[in-house]
């Protein structure tokens, strides 16, 4: 640091002076909050900055090395499974919490009063992340019959979202939008997900390849989703 | 056709629209929550940030490690430095409520990007403040006996001002004193420092 050479030296201004010490107790600072929060994190949340799983990787590797040979490949098999799942289902946990709908009025469809104040209604519950009340207003269009795709669209996303998600109620929804002609390319990456958080992967990269196939919407995600999943 | 404006529509409104922004896009906060957790951390009380950014920790370092296929200190490394900077910002007010978790998320790699890379880049978008030369543990060291030296008012005090960044006249009105007195007392309590950082350094 050559400004706390110039100091040292004595050579500096009272100005410049302040100027370092402001440098250096913000950087002591932040060492001291880093201290902090590594001993909060560790104590606290049992956060690590070091893998935890390090020994218990040395006591496997011990009793993989006497397994047999057919147990190895299984127990291997079950492992990496495991991690591309947690893998994808961390990109795709991201993509689900972004999903959005519209709250621009332009977008809302024009017709019956009432109908009308129930989505206006049902899209600021959920722009609220009210999902449960959401649902329940979308539903009463469902119900009552008035619902079109966008409204079925818009219902999947609140089972897709909601604190205790449902994915194959979103799934069924999103099947439905799809045959009152909902919009297609958001019915088809919303899909994707909702079957990844199914577990129906066949069903998944079935979407996500169609997707890629007509250039469509989340075209670079979808890629992306894919690469995870053969890996 | 319809189909890819209402794609550009959701895009936009992904983008850009604070009234959208939902909890879950901010580590569980409601708008008013969040404005609360900041006006908090100004006065000095960082209890709630604390509580909501280190309960995601984990989740950001397995985020990063999946993401970027790196180990997991480095994945725990940047994240600490995200947290530091997000702090600060947040602090200055310089983050608004919207999709906290993205922006932490994009800090986080962005820092990943700059360990890797030799020069710093500045983090568009995000980053205006000048990049500050590196700082050794040596000098943090003798810099952290020469506090311990210090009065408990001074280290309030030089705290308070250049690492909360609470304004002196702030400062003084807490305390009943003017702007002007706390002046000469942040000088005092600097040229303590600088003497005692110049005998243990």
């Amino acid at each position: 640091m050559n400004k706390l050479k110039e100091f040292l030296e004595g050579t500096m201004s009272e100005s410049d002076k302040d100027q370092v010490f402001e440098q250096l107790i913000a950087a002591k600072r932040d060492r001291d909050k880093k201290i902090a929060w590594q001993q909060k994190l560790k104590g606290k949340y049992g956060v690590e900055r070091n893998s935890k799983y390090i020994s218990k990787k040395k006591v496997g590797r011990v009793i993989l090395s006497l397994a047999a040979c057919f147990s190895l490949i299984i127990l291997a098999y079950y492992f990496i499974a495991d991690r591309n799942r947690e893998k994808h289902m961390i990109v795709v946990n991201e993509h689900i919490a972004n999903l959005d709908i519209m709250t621009n009025q332009n977008l809302l469809r024009k017709g019956h009063q009432d109908v009308e104040e129930i989505r206006a209604e049902a899209n600021l519950s959920y722009s609220k992340a009210e999902y449960e009340k959401s649902i329940l207003l979308w539903e009463t269009l469902t119900t009552a019959e008035l619902a079109n795709g966008i409204d079925y669209f818009y219902l999947a996303l609140c089972y897709l979202q909601k604190e205790q998600a449902e994915p194959q109620r979103s799934i069924d929804l999103l099947e439905k939008s799809k045959s009152l002609k909902g919009p297609k390319e958001e019915i088809s990456w919303v899909l994707s997900l909702a079957y990844l958080k199914a577990g129906q992967k066949d069903n998944a990269i079935q979407e996500l390849n169609k997707i890629l196939a007509n250039d469509a919407y989340k075209t670079a995600e979808a890629r992306e989703l894919l690469n995870l999943l053969k890996e | 056709m319809y189909s890819r404006n209402l794609a550009k529509r959701i895009l936009v409104s992904l983008d850009s629209k604070k009234q959208t922004a939902k909890p879950s896009q901010n580590f569980g906060l409601k708008e008013e929550e969040f404005e609360r957790m900041v006006l908090r951390m100004q006065q000095g009380d960082e209890a709630l940030f604390e509580k909501v950014f280190l309960s995601q920790f984990e989740d950001c370092i397995k985020y990063l490690m999946f993401r970027y296929s790196i180990n997991r200190s480095s994945a725990y490394d940047v994240t600490m430095d995200a947290l530091l900077k997000f702090r600060k910002r947040l602090i200055a007010g310089k983050i608004s409520y919207g999709n906290m978790r993205f922006l932490f998320t994009r800090m986080a790699s962005q820092f990943l990007s700059d360990s890797t890379k030799k020069e710093t880049v500045l983090l568009e978008n995000y980053n205006e403040e000048p990049v500050v030369e590196e700082i050794g543990d040596d000098v943090l060291d003798a810099l952290d006996k020469a506090w311990r030296q210090l009065c408990g008012d001074c280290r309030s005090l030089l705290d308070s001002f250049y690492y909360q960044k609470i304004t002196l006249k702030s400062l003084a009105d807490e305390t009943g004193k003017s702007e002007a007195a706390m002046r000469k007392q942040k000088q005092r309590c600097l040229e303590k420092i600088r003497l005692y950082f110049l005998k243990y350094f």
